[in-house]
C-alpha cells in the first residue's frame, strides 16, 4: 500500500499561452492553473495515439484506492522526448505495470481522477518526462 | 496559501502542501525536435541551396502553422451557421467533448494538414510534387506535368485536386474540389466544396521557405483569406507514422477524454 503525497501548486498561469499538445478534444478539460502530484502504482501505460497515457492506482490514508489517469503527448513526440535538454526517448516499454511513479499533472476541471501530465518520476528518482514549464505553445505562431 | 480542491472525492486537508514556487511557463517545442535535429538545422543555414529545391521536411520546432486568425474574412450566413455548429476542443471557443472531426479519425484534409501536422515534407518527382504529412501518415499530390486545373472536380477530395508550376523561383499551386466536411483549423472554421486555394512557396534562404496561402470560398467567406508565413527547414527530421487509429481513439475516448471532460465517471 502506498501512501499519498499531494502537492497542489497554485500559480497564476491563466491566460499564458495555450496548451496545443492535448488538442485532441481534451485540453479544455484540464485546469492549467493548478498542478497535483500523486504517487502510485502503474496499472497501465498506453502507448497509443492520439495521446499516450498512464493509469495508476493511488491509495489514500484511509486505504481507499483510486485509479488515476494522466495523458501526455503522442508517440511521435515522446520518441523525441527530452528532460532538461537531454534526450530521454520514451517507448512502449519505458513504463510497466507495477512501477511506482510520482506523477504531477494539471487536474481535470470536473474533479475526475484524470490529468494532463506535467512530470513523471520513477521510484529511484529518474525523471522520465518534464513538461512543467513547457507544456504550452507547441505551435508558437499558431492555434 | 491553502486551497481546497475536490479530487476524486478525496478531501484534501492537512495533507495538502502548497508549493511556494510558481512554475514559470514559457513557449516550448522541445518534444518536436531532438538535439540532433536542432544541430542539423543550425548548420543548414550556411549550406548552399537551389532556390527551386523545396525538398525536405519543413516546420522545425513548430507543429504546423495556422491560417492567419487575425485575417479571417467576414462569413456568409451559411458559413457562420457552420462555424457556430463547430465545437472545438481548444482555443477561445473550446468546450469539453466537442465535435472536432479529427476525434473520430476523419481525415484532417487540406489545408488543415498544413496548419496541423508534425512536419510537412516536399518530395519532387517528374510530373508531380508530393506533400507528405505525419498526421494520418498521408500525402497530397500536386500535378506538375502541365495539365490544367479542371474547371470542375466531380468527386470531392479531402486533399483537393492540385496542380503546380514554377513562376520564377516561386512554386505556385492551385487547387479545388475539396470535401467540405473538413475543418480549416482547430477553431472550427468551415469551408464549402467551392473552396479554391492558391499557394505560393519560395525558398528564401537555405533554411527558410516563405508560404502564402490565399483561400477563396464565396459560399463561406465574403472575401479571400490570405495567410503568409515562413517555415524552417528541419534537415535531420524523419516524418513519423502517426495514424489516427479508430480503435485506439476509442480507448482514449473511454479512458481519458470523456472522464476528464465530465461525460462519465470511471
Amino acid at each position: 500500500m502506498l501512501s499519498v503525497r499531494r502537492f497542489i501548486v497554485i500559480a497564476a498561469l491563466a491566460g499564458v499561452g495555450s496548451v496545443a499538445s492535448a488538442h485532441h478534444g481534451s485540453a479544455i478539460s484540464y485546469d492549467l492553473s493548478q498542478q497535483v502530484t500523486l504517487t502510485g502504482e502503474v496499472t497501465e501505460w498506453v502507448w497509443k495515439n492520439p495521446h499516450c497515457f498512464v493509469m495508476f492506482n493511488v491509495t489514500d490514508e484511509q486505504g481507499k484506492v483510486v485509479t488515476w489517469g494522466a495523458e501526455t503527448h503522442p508517440t511521435t513526440f515522446l520518441v523525441r522526448n527530452e528532460v532538461g535538454g537531454v534526450a530521454v526517448p520514451l517507448s512502449a516499454s519505458s513504463i510497466k505495470p507495477g512501477d511506482r511513479m510520482t506523477v504531477t499533472m494539471f487536474p481535470s476541471r470536473v474533479g475526475a481522477p484524470r490529468g494532463l501530465l506535467a512530470k513523471l518520476v520513477t521510484a529511484d528518482g529518474k525523471v522520465l518526462l518534464d513538461d512543467g514549464e513547457t507544456r504550452t505553445n507547441r505551435r508558437p505562431a499558431a492555434q | 496559501m491553502r486551497v481546497v480542491l475536490s479530487i476524486a472525492g478525496v478531501a484534501l486537508a492537512a495533507a495538502v502542501a502548497v508549493s511556494a514556487q510558481t512554475p514559470t511557463w514559457r513557449p516550448g517545442n522541445r518534444s518536436l525536435t531532438s538535439a540532433e535535429e536542432r544541430d542539423a538545422a543550425a548548420k543548414a543555414k550556411a549550406l548552399p541551396f537551389k532556390p527551386r529545391d523545396l525538398s525536405g521536411v519543413w516546420g522545425l520546432g513548430a507543429n504546423g502553422f495556422n491560417l492567419d486568425q487575425r485575417a479571417v474574412p467576414p462569413m456568409t450566413p451559411g458559413g457562420k451557421a457552420k462555424y457556430d455548429a463547430a465545437k472545438p476542443g481548444l482555443g477561445p471557443r473550446g468546450v469539453p467533448l466537442g465535435n472536432d472531426p479529427m476525434m473520430i479519425c476523419d481525415p484532417v484534409g487540406y489545408p488543415r494538414s498544413f496548419t496541423y501536422n508534425y512536419g510537412m515534407e516536399f518530395i519532387e518527382t517528374p510530373g508531380r510534387m508530393f506533400q507528405f504529412f505525419e498526421w494520418g501518415h498521408t500525402w497530397r499530390t500536386i500535378w506538375t506535368d502541365g495539365r490544367a486545373l479542371p474547371t470542375q472536380v466531380d468527386e470531392a477530395r479531402w486533399y483537393g485536386y492540385a496542380i503546380g508550376r514554377w513562376e520564377g523561383d516561386t512554386f505556385v499551386v492551385e487547387s479545388r474540389g475539396y470535401d467540405e466536411r473538413s475543418w480549416l483549423d482547430q477553431d472550427g472554421h468551415p469551408h464549402s466544396g467551392a473552396m479554391r486555394l492558391v499557394e505560393r512557396y519560395r525558398r528564401a534562404t537555405a533554411d527558410t521557405m516563405e508560404a502564402v496561402i490565399t483561400l477563396t470560398d464565396p459560399d463561406t467567406y465574403t472575401q479571400p483569406w490570405v495567410t503568409t508565413t515562413t517555415l524552417r527547414l528541419n534537415p535531420a527530421a524523419e516524418i513519423g507514422e502517426y495514424f489516427c487509429v479508430p480503435s485506439d481513439e476509442e480507448i482514449f475516448r473511454q479512458k481519458m477524454r470523456e472522464p476528464a471532460g465530465g461525460a462519465a465517471r470511471p
